[in-house]
């Protein structure tokens, strides 16, 4: 039988890299298959020549480590980090944009049919004056998204390992854009709001908590994960 | 407990260069391979046989070496066999290999007598 106690502490090392189940499968058959061919070895061997499985196969934390980066070096955002840290939040965010007010506007739908009102869109209800409550759902249906975007990514750049900078970087895409692109914002009338995207022009307070509001997730994300690291 | 480093940084791009110039000669699987690279050697690099398999999958992932499974007295295993991709690589890396060892070369017996640098 296989060394399981290097196999067992080299696998339990291995966790710490957060690789897929079956690359770690896979790696626990040709390690236990290698570590086998070494026992057979040993059996023609003299006793002083006979080594311990570290002497051989390396020590575990380090090959542990070494083959954590060696898989890392092959994923997408290693290869490709401003695809993945910068155009592809945007993508995702203007999904889930377009996700979170089209399923909405069907739940608005439903409800209308079942009630038996007019089914007729309602735009203009927005611009008729808004309740506290209507705009913290609105703000809601803004930032939600924006902050939920953010910490996919920084999730992402945790488990991938690349440097905190990308997921800072992240952050400040989806600050400024589309982060400030989408916004509620008076019609003119002293009781109307309206949803208007693109380019504000002029920086509100409601505008500067969207933009900060990434920053500051992706701002603890890599303080904890320095901390961590520094532990 | 003795230690072994994985890889020595100064060995980048080397082990690339000996799995795939061993593998072209034959078809094998990782223990047999660490072994060749033993014996071609003459037991003069020293690395720890695990680090091996990150390699090989780095390799067989960038498509340069593809994989066969057999069992052998009941034990399943990888063999692993250099592509077509492989091949082109192994001539890249040899010609590559070369100019940095006729580089090394010049220094260490006193410089290029063209004056001109070898490498760009």
């Amino acid at each position: 039988m296989a060394n399981p106690s290097w196999l067992d502490e080299f696998l339990d090392q291995l966790k710490r890299e957060e690789l897929p189940r079956p690359y770690v499968e896979r790696l626990r058959r040709e390690l236990s298959d290698h570590l086998h061919d070494i026992q057979e070895e040993k059996q023609g061997m003299d006793a002083e020549m006979v080594h311990t499985p570290n002497d051989r196969m390396g020590e575990p934390g380090d090959l542990a480590q070494f083959i954590g980066s060696e898989f890392r070096k092959q994923s997408f955002s290693q290869k490709h980090p401003i695809v993945t840290f910068v155009v592809m939040p945007v993508l995702l965010l203007l999904g889930i944009w377009a996700g979170l007010e089209t399923g909405l506007l069907l739940l608005d739908y439903v409800i209308a049919v079942l009630l038996g009102e007019p089914t007729g869109w309602e735009w203009e209800s927005v611009a008729t004056g808004l309740s506290l409550t209507d705009r913290l759902i609105i703000y809601g249906e803004i930032w939600v998204p924006v902050a939920l975007t953010t910490v996919i990514f920084c999730r992402a750049a945790r488990r991938r390992r690349v440097s905190w900078r990308w997921p800072l970087l992240t952050a400040a895409t989806l600050g400024v854009f589309p982060g400030m692109t989408m916004r509620l914002a008076s019609s003119g009338d002293p009781a109307g709001w309206v949803l208007l995207v693109g380019v504000p022009s002029a920086i509100t307070g409601a505008l500067i908590l969207q933009a900060l509001l990434p920053l500051t997730i992706a701002g603890c994300y890599s303080w904890r994960r320095s901390g961590l690291e520094r532990a | 407990m003795s230690t072994r480093r994985t890889n020595p940084p100064f060995l980048n791009g080397v082990p690339e260069l000996l799995v795939l110039q061993l593998l072209a000669r034959k078809p094998m699987y990782g223990y047999e391979l660490v072994q060749a690279i033993k014996t071609t050697t003459d037991h003069s690099l020293e690395f720890g046989e695990g680090c091996i398999y990150p390699i090989l999958h780095r390799l067989e992932a960038d498509r340069m070496l593809s994989v066969r499974r057999e069992t052998v007295a009941g034990r399943g295993r990888v063999v692993y066999q250099v592509t077509d991709k492989g091949h082109e690589q192994l001539v890249t890396s040899v010609a590559g290999w070369e100019e940095v060892v006729k580089a090394v070369d010049r220094v260490l017996r006193g410089g290029a007598d063209d004056g001109q640098p070898v490498l760009a």
